[in-house]
């Protein structure tokens, strides 16, 4: 098979099993599973397949595929708009991060029994629409499959959601599709601007825009995609819907889909707009460091396992947004190893949460204590995911964290230090959460619980090879990632001991 | 030579026994105890080929350094490294954890045991203590500061594992939290550092990073760091020695620690842990050399720390928090020795202490297994039910309040020579008082454990002479005690393959013999005298001396045995201020951020829309009459722009 | 042929007859019929400029093809409107839209 057909396969696979899953009877649930499981492996494969194929030597856009869909008509030219996929190396471990994901969430919502069907359904169309995101070259694709990533969720969370939902549900909706404006004005000032009658982002990327417009319009971008990100202040979108939101959508949630509005940073923002980046990206970093020591305090004073790990996610997210603002390689290496890394914590946590909250129905930490007794394995799995998630070497979290440090520390050390801070912060709430829920006297009212059942031991398993892989072997992700980021425009290289240290050392 | 350059070989073993165990947990026979055991002693084994080949490196004139390691993950010009390097220090402490961990895993292999059967969670124990010593290997082996870091969070981590080994306790989790938390807050300042150096050497070498510092102090290149940057860089990776230490003002975390299991308390919070931020600040010297007031600052910490968990281990009455309180102290005789650029003689108080230390803690630990019980003020007149314990424990009290020819002896007394010779005459007062109160603990706490006469006689009838398993490792320690202050010594050196002792050995600039100073030695073999002879004076029998001179000012006695409420000062800026940041920042996040900043606008339009849905009338003429005036408006307004 | 105006003038009366009739029947039958008067009166329109403008316009049939837009679009319309209508008269045995007022706040 051509390169660029194993890219197109990974919409068409969730996109016609949704399809399918549509036109089977209601009453077929467990054939709605398989066929939702069958497919998002398929889509794993094929992400582990992608990223694994992608050449880091060569570096730049690969496994290219273009389809044209409408050119030379109206205000188009050639290449007007068009179903334009490729990946680089920022896009390619995020694939691969919405592979596990999506396998892990189908494997999680096995249980689901409440109109599966559409459930399914709906799931399969996020999924599409993300690895859409990730892999499409051409902005008016780009939006249809961000907005296709984020238009399912309001569905998903106000049907099979939990705890105050329509709120929830519509909160994240408004805000996101608040942010969607800024995007679609900031795609058609681009449009216009560049002149060239086409929506494709490598020609558009070549376009060198006026530097006011730059400074302009990067701001469109910037909030409008950052605010799926998670970035202050308007973040309380996000530990809202997670509480609202069924297992599953949590993890895709926080595990691909605030990724999205980090990707997009990139992916608009920088690409497009280096001028407007360079005279923003330090509003963008004191942005994600308040955002780091702001969620880690707010998540300290939280009681509902949700919330604590929503918090948790808009801190990580922070670190995402700083490391991105660095504008130095090793800063915006960071960033993307993190988003990596905290994809697959995250999307652990909530895995685990669920799995407590099914039996349990409530996620009051306090009301747990001791729970390892009849919990073991949930305990470690929950463990290991807030162990990553505190930054302990050896596991995904430090290797991202610390290459952000170091770039924050190289562009703006003061901010750095809050950001290192944060870090020790998170210590304290993680452990807190620990010591209350898991650890302790055994509360005798939790005797009934169960621990993981296989299912949901197979998708903790397979996060925790993505957690462990990339924390004692990052080479291969930062291999794909620094040569990708070593393309984009304004981003600086810093220098190495020889440079610094002439004279001293050989 | 060989062995020089494959060190690496010693912490892979217990690494892979780790991971061998975590997998298969109780499915190996025997909770795998077995399997660890070997690891370590394999790695103990590994360590004299690897001594060998280091002393046949260094008389074959190669200087027996080694360096190994790969590229973990690079790009541009940042590279970081796996890498391993043998020096005398690394091999000191090489030896010094495989030979402990040896000693207290077997020693574990009775202690974990109630009447024949394994605890639960007996797997557990072994797998995280062969990963406590795969990474301790590591860190003392690691040749760059963020290979050494990896490995510092990883004994960091299997010290918060191990100390809430009984986590069904609450105060068992609390104690790992704190432990965890406080040397957390350190490890954040060495981390900046690490990156601080970094971002002015480019470098995490640790040769780089001494060279960069140097650069432009003692030779004659261009300064790379101006001296402000220097003193923040360092003084930020003190920080994660002093937590890791518990050093004054981190020192709290480690007393709580011993809600672990003893051998735990042995092992990590005696031996070999807690002495990685001296191990640190060793390897780091030059740096510290070379910024301006470094060492001033780590002898200031260090006799701040020694002074005052000395006083504070006199008023403790549980067994192993007195202990816990001496290993603070004696953390901080090591810092003093560094203060004054004496690295082999810190490390060789590190080395006496390790093993003199893991003597006392496995003793304690064998009083506690056989009576279930570690107030002192219950126990007393063991010796004669425990003959053996006794007198090991007698053997490492007597070493570590430095009676003379024990190994405490030696390395305290070198503490003082370089002491004298380098620093002021208050630095040498106050460790000499130092050394009394050390003395004055120990012999306290030996008279009113296993001296005098038995408080409770029950107790005492169930109390047994431990297990050979347990004895046998408290021997070999009591042996080790009598004989490695001679390490000290020219000949004992030459005989062993290292000319001019161990602090020859262990090098750095210029070469320090051991110098036996007779006035320095009287004195303060004069102090541990005074020290045991006032301990015996007032705690004898019903200890009323004590208690009268207790009595004497009772706020003192109050601030004292409140452990000058330092721990409740933590515990209160944890409560009132923390806390409530975190609270408000909750709040702030509720109320403004969301309930104001984002429910405002869409109140706003929902009350907007309730003004506005009056229009809505739901008839549909009335809908088409709106589209039809809607029409014609817009076609009117064409008109006249067009016009 | 009469001139264009004539036309426009048809078309025009045609369309205010069916604005009239959306505007003042209460059958829901009836308002369909006015409405497709005035689909009917664009489509006019549409015809009548493609064929007097074929000079200006270059010879193409946009005009007509949108005529047979509206045809289609109109006949689409009311297949669905109907639709509607009879499922409301099904539930509420009446046409008249002024019963009919759900569609509220």
């Amino acid at each position: 098979m051509d390169a660029g057909e194993t890219l197109l396969l990974l919409l068409l696979i969730p996109a016609g099993a949704a399809l399918a899953i549509l036109l089977l009877p209601s009453q077929y649930k467990n054939a709605v599973r398989a066929i939702a499981l069958l497919a998002t492996l398929a889509t794993f494969i094929d992400s582990i397949y992608i990223f694994a194929l992608y050449d880091y030597q060569e570096g730049g856009l690969q496994f290219d595929l273009r389809y044209v869909w409408l050119e030379n008509v109206a205000f188009l030219r050639e290449n007007g708009i068009s179903l334009h996929l490729a990946v680089d190396g920022i896009a390619a471990p995020l694939v691969l991060l919405n592979g596990i994901v999506a396998f892990t969430g189908a494997l999680v919502s096995w249980k689901i029994d409440y109109r599966n069907k559409h459930f399914f359904f709906l799931f399969l169309f996020l999924v599409t629409g993300v690895f859409g995101v990730y892999i499409a070259q051409d902005l008016f694709f780009w939006f249809f499959a961000y907005e296709l990533a984020v238009l399912p969720m309001y569905l998903l969370i106000v049907i099979w959601g939990s705890t105050n939902k329509e709120y929830g549900a519509m909160k994240l909706m408004m805000v996101l599709v608040g942010g969607s404006v800024l995007i679609f004005i900031g795609i058609f000032a681009v449009f216009i601007e560049a002149g060239l009658g086409t929506f494709d982002l490598p020609a558009l990327g070549q376009v060198e825009f006026d530097a006011g417009f730059s400074k302009t319009f990067f701001p469109f971008f910037m909030i409008g995609c950052g605010v799926l990100a998670g970035l202050w202040p308007f973040h309380t979108w996000s530990p809202d819907g997670h509480v609202a939101a069924p297992t599953a959508v949590s993890m895709l949630h926080a595990g691909v889909l605030m990724k999205l509005g980090a990707f997009g940073i990139v992916r608009l923002g920088i690409e497009l707009l280096p001028a407007g980046t360079e005279f923003w990206m330090p509003v963008l970093l004191v942005l994600g460091a308040i955002a780091a020591i702001y969620g880690a305090f707010s998540a300290l004073h939280q009681h509902d396992l949700k919330f604590v790990i929503g918090y948790s996610s808009v801190s990580h997210m922070g670190f995402v947004l700083m490391g991105l603002g660095t504008m130095n390689t090793i800063g915006v290496n960071g960033a993307v190893l993190q988003m990596f890394s905290h994809g697959v914590m995250t999307a652990l946590f909530f895995a685990m949460v669920g799995a407590i909250y099914d039996q349990a129905h409530t996620r009051d930490i306090h009301a747990f204590g001791g729970i390892i007794r009849k919990m073991p394995l949930f305990v470690i799995f929950f463990g290991i995911a807030g162990l990553a998630s505190l930054g302990l070497p050896g596991l995904s979290g430090f290797v991202a964290e610390f290459h952000i440090f170091v770039g924050a520390f190289d562009a703006f050390p003061l901010f750095a230090a809050i950001g290192v801070l944060s870090a020790a912060v998170t210590a304290v709430y993680i452990l807190r959460l620990m010591g209350r829920a898991a650890l302790g006297p055994f509360n005798a009212k939790w005797e009934s619980l169960r621990d993981l059942r296989p299912y949901e031991a197979l998708a903790g398993v397979t996060l925790i090879a993505g957690i462990v892989a990339m924390g004692v072997w990052p080479a291969p992700f930062v291999d794909r990632i620094s040569v990708s980021v070593n393309e984009l425009p304004q981003v600086e290289q810093i220098g190495s001991p020889a440079d610094k240290l002439p004279g001293i050392i050989d | 030579m060989y062995w020089l350059d494959h060190a690496w070989i010693i912490p892979a073993i217990p690494a892979c026994a780790f991971i061998a165990l975590f997998v298969l947990g109780n499915r190996i026979p025997r909770g795998g105890d077995w399997l660890s055991i070997t690891a370590i002693a394999s790695g103990f084994v590994l360590f004299f080929f690897v001594l060998e080949a280091h002393l046949d490196s260094i008389q074959a004139g190669l200087g027996g350094l080694s360096n190994v390691g790969f590229n973990w993950l690079q790009f541009e010009g940042f590279t970081l490294r796996i890498g391993f390097t043998v020096d005398s220090i690394a091999l000191v402490m090489l030896g010094v954890v495989t030979l402990v961990a040896l000693l207290v895993q077997i020693y574990s292999v009775a202690y974990m045991r109630h009447h024949g059967k394994p605890e639960p969670r007996y797997w557990w124990y072994f797998a995280v203590h062969s990963l406590f010593v795969a990474a301790m290997l590591a860190l003392v082996l690691a040749d760059n500061l963020l290979f050494l870091y990896i490995a510092w969070e990883g004994v960091g981590l299997c010290s918060f594992l191990l100390i809430g080994f009984y986590y069904e306790k609450r105060s068992a989790v609390e104690a790992a939290k704190k432990a965890f938390v406080t040397t957390r807050l350190g490890d954040v300042g060495l981390l900046i550092g690490i990156i601080l150096l970094w971002r002015a050497t480019g470098s995490f070498q640790i040769s780089d990073i001494i060279a960069a510092a140097q650069a432009g102090r003692t030779n004659d290149l261009a300064p790379v760091m101006s001296d402000g940057y220097l003193i923040l860089a360092t003084l930020m990776v003190f920080l994660g020695a002093m937590g890791k230490s518990a050093q004054f003002p981190f020192h709290v975390w480690l007393p709580d620690a011993m809600e672990g299991p003893t051998p735990v308390s042995a092992l990590i919070h005696a031996a070999t842990m807690v002495v990685a931020g001296v191990y640190l600040v060793a390897r780091l010297l030059p740096l510290f050399d070379a910024t301006p007031g470094a060492l001033q600052v780590v002898t200031a910490v260090g006799l701040t720390t020694a002074l005052l968990a000395g006083v504070l281990a006199l008023v403790q009455t549980d067994i192993k928090r007195v202990l816990a309180y001496s290993t603070v102290s004696q953390l901080g005789f090591m810092f003093v020795a560094l203060g004054a650029g004496a690295v082999g003689v810190a490390i060789f108080h590190l080395l006496t202490h390790a093993v003199f230390k893991a003597l006392l803690f496995l003793g304690s630990g064998s009083v506690i297994h056989m009576t279930e019980e570690q107030d002192a003020r219950r126990l007393g007149g063991l010796w004669w039910r425990m003959p053996i314990t006794t007198l090991t424990f007698a053997i490492g009290a007597l070493a570590l309040a430095g009676i003379p020819p024990l190994a405490g002896f030696f390395s305290k007394d070198e503490i003082f020579v370089v002491v004298n010779a380098y620093q002021s005459d208050v630095v040498l007062i106050l460790m000499g008082l130092a050394a009394f109160l050390s003395a004055l603990y120990m012999a306290r706490l030996v008279i009113i454990t296993f001296l005098g006469s038995p408080k409770d006689l029950a107790m005492i009838r169930r109390a047994r002479e431990a297990p050979l398993l347990m004895v046998g490792p408290l021997l070999i320690l009591a042996v080790l005690t009598l004989l490695v202050g001679f390490f000290a010594f020219d000949q004992v050196g030459r005989a062993l393959g290292f000319p001019g002792g161990i602090n020859n050995y262990v090098y750095f600039p210029l070469p320090e013999t051991f110098h036996f100073d007779d006035t320095i030695a009287a004195a303060t073999g004069v102090a541990s005298l005074a020290g045991i002879g006032a301990a015996f004076w007032l705690f004898w029998g019903r200890a009323e001396r004590a208690q009268r001179l207790a009595a004497f000012a009772p706020p003192v006695t109050v601030l004292v045995q409140n452990k000058f409420y330092m721990d409740d000062l933590y515990q209160a800026a944890i409560d009132r201020l923390v806390l409530p940041a975190g609270r408000a920042v909750a709040v702030f996040d509720r109320v403004v951020v969301n309930d104001t900043g984002i429910n405002g606008p869409a109140d706003f339009t929902r009350y907007g829309a309730s003004w506005m849905r009056y229009h809505v009338t739901g008839r549909i003429p009335d809908y088409a009459l709106f589209m039809v005036l809607g029409i014609a408006a817009a076609g009117a307004l064409g008109f006249l722009v067009r016009l | 042929m009469p001139p264009l105006e004539h036309v426009l003038v048809v078309s025009a009366i045609l369309f205010s007859i069916g604005v009239y009739g959306v505007l003042t029947r209460r059958n829901a039958v009836n308002i369909l019929m006015s409405v497709e008067l005035m689909l009917n009166a664009v489509s006019i329109n549409m015809v009548a400029f493609a064929i007097y403008g074929r000079v200006a316009f270059d010879n193409t049939f946009t005009g007509i093809i949108f005529a047979f837009f509206i045809v289609v679009v109109a006949a689409a319309e009311v297949a669905l409107a109907l639709g509607i209508v009879v499922r409301l008269f099904r539930n509420r045995a009446t046409a008249n839209v002024d019963e009919v007022n759900l569609l509220k706040w």
